[in-house]
């Protein structure tokens, strides 16, 4: 499958602390792409990168064969990359609508004086949409709630449904599981991220603690340590390798 | 009876000020002590326009929207893009700046002496001369101005507004452009606080630099957190209340005129700051969880 997303020979240094050294990634279209590694490992850094809220010091991004390196992060999610933050950053007092509509990007219909003066509720398009993604990801009756009056698992729905909005092709989930249990990955969690995958097309790529899930669902993982890619492969692979398997996942 | 009209008409002008702050520290969060100076830019432009080139009331009201704009976006395109803290040394020194213009620019403002006989606002030949006529003015702009911010409020941009008070970086990360957004709010904001300047001009026929100074800017700010921050019906009550208080503080009995005016300052204090200790949200803001 081809690569969608790359990332070529990326440096990243901070003070004295080298984040990232020559990685390169490359993300397949339509797949599952995992990041691995301990804390420190440079993960969250690389989708910093691969997102636009960090420039590299070195190396390229290239989406679609086009470089993006230098592109502002709002510019990123409008050529089709959207991230998630692994400290969710949702708009906690508003609405979980409130936060789904703003993501969605302005219609064809919208025109600036629209965008500035007419109500979002009277945009019956977005308003679909919206209640669509809702229903998707399983929050359709918590629409109306305040997000910081739902539980940490819903709010991770919330910020998967954000996510959804912008209508990005590519999503880089920071930990989408971290903090819950695991009677709620199997049965909400993983079900959704397949459910991206073959229903709507999209590509994911997944940072995770959560080695059990990434060899479950991934289709590709890298291996990060100390800022540089040891290892990469389909987990197959990967369970095979058996020095890796004793630095890295512990017997999983 | 003129005395409650006066007031009236000054509580209207201050409601259209406080209600377009609202759009910058309300919704966006953003800390500009400047809006007098808009305000100032406003009320210079309509006086000049009106007394000096003959030019009648709303014409000369959208000149000064126009050009209040335009200084807006002269501190808010360097100013919004850095960190907040900064946003609010720019805007600091843009207040000190218009005030200094006002101050010395003899040629075009007169300085200190300002500017008198500016004619009074007519439309289609009708001038509204007189206070219940004026009142009516005021009425109608500051509904209009109310109007129009509530629907920024409702609005797919307001949402983002809202968002960028929450959290900036996330903005970023759905595809929103936050520097494009909070220049905009601040823009639309300084040309509303154009039009309470534009009636100001026209309605006491005299102005100077000491209406458009500092205090204004914090009375305006004071006014929107006194009301409720990011609550329209909040600021517009803030900005009644702070409007009429000084007043009715004229009239405390037994005060030897001589400490009169410091007796007064004092209780005004004392209020503001026993209100912000038992309710911190003000007379009409949701209470923080």
């Amino acid at each position: 499958m081809a690569s969608i997303l790359e990332g070529k020979g990326i440096d990243k240094t901070f003070g004295g602390l080298q984040a990232l050294n020559q990685v390169d990634v490359s993300i397949a279209q339509g797949k599952i792409t995992g990041l691995i590694g301990p804390n420190g490992a440079g993960k969250t850094t690389l989708f910093n990168v691969l997102s636009g809220f960090l420039k590299p010091d070195r190396g390229q991004v290239i989406f679609k064969n086009i470089d993006i390196t230098h592109k502002a992060p709002q510019a990123i999610v409008h050529q089709g990359i959207a991230r998630s933050w692994q400290g969710l950053r949702l708009f906690e007092n508003l609405t979980v609508l409130e936060n789904i509509m703003m993501s969605i990007p302005r219609g064809e219909k919208e025109n600036s004086i629209s965008t500035l003066l007419a109500p979002w509720t009277r945009n019956k398009e977005k308003l679909e949409r919206a209640l669509e993604i809702s229903r998707l990801v399983n929050i359709e009756n918590r629409v109306q709630y305040a997000v910081r009056e739902l539980s940490y698992a819903e709010q991770k729905l919330v910020a998967i449904a954000r996510l959804l909005a912008t209508g990005a092709e590519v999503l880089l989930l920071d930990e989408p599981t971290s903090g819950l249990d695991e009677k709620t990955v199997n049965q909400v969690i993983t079900p959704l991220l397949r459910e991206l995958i073959s229903q709507s097309g999209k590509t994911i790529c997944l940072v995770e603690h959560s080695i059990k899930l990434v060899f479950h669902m991934c289709d590709y993982v890298f291996c990060l340590d100390e800022g540089r890619v040891v290892a990469c492969g389909n987990p197959l692979e990967l369970r095979q390798d058996e020095k890796l398997q004793r630095a890295f996942f512990y017997g999983a | 009876m003129d005395y409650l009209l006066h007031i009236l008409i000054v509580a209207l002008i201050n409601i259209i000020l406080v209600v377009s702050f609202n759009i910058l520290l309300g919704f966006t969060g953003v800390f500009a002590l400047c809006h007098a100076a808009f305000y100032g830019v406003g009320a210079y432009t309509v006086a000049l326009l009106m007394k000096s080139g003959g030019f009648s009331f709303f014409p000369a009201m959208i000149c000064a929207v126009g050009l209040t704009v335009c200084c807006s976006l002269v501190i808010a395109i360097p100013g919004l893009r850095v960190h907040w803290d900064y946003m609010v040394i720019f805007a600091f020194s843009f207040q000190m700046i218009i005030y200094h213009v006002m101050m010395n620019w003899m040629g075009l403002t007169r300085g200190p002496q300002g500017i008198p006989g500016i004619p009074p606002a007519s439309v289609f030949g009708f001038e509204f001369e007189s206070k219940p006529s004026f009142l009516l003015l005021c009425l109608v702009l500051c509904s209009a101005v109310v109007f129009f911010v509530r629907r920024i409020e409702t609005s797919s941009f307001g949402l983002v507004l809202k968002g960028i008070k929450d959290d900036e970086v996330a903005v970023q990360s759905i595809g929103k452009n936050v520097t494009l957004h909070k220049i905009v709010a601040f823009a639309v904001a300084a040309g509303l606080a154009a039009v309470a300047g534009s009636l100001i001009a026209a309605y006491i026929s005299y102005i100077s630099p000491g209406y458009f100074d500092l205090h204004m800017s914090v009375f305006v700010v004071i006014a929107l957190i006194f009301g409720g921050v990011g609550r329209i019906p909040g600021a517009a009550l803030g900005a009644m209340v702070l409007t009429a208080l000084p007043e009715l503080l004229r009239f405390i009995p037994y005060l030897p005129s001589t400490i009169l005016g410091g007796t007064r300052d004092l209780i005004y204090a004392t209020i503001l700051v026993f209100f912000m200790l038992y309710r911190p949200q003000g007379l009409m803001g949701k209470a923080r969880q």
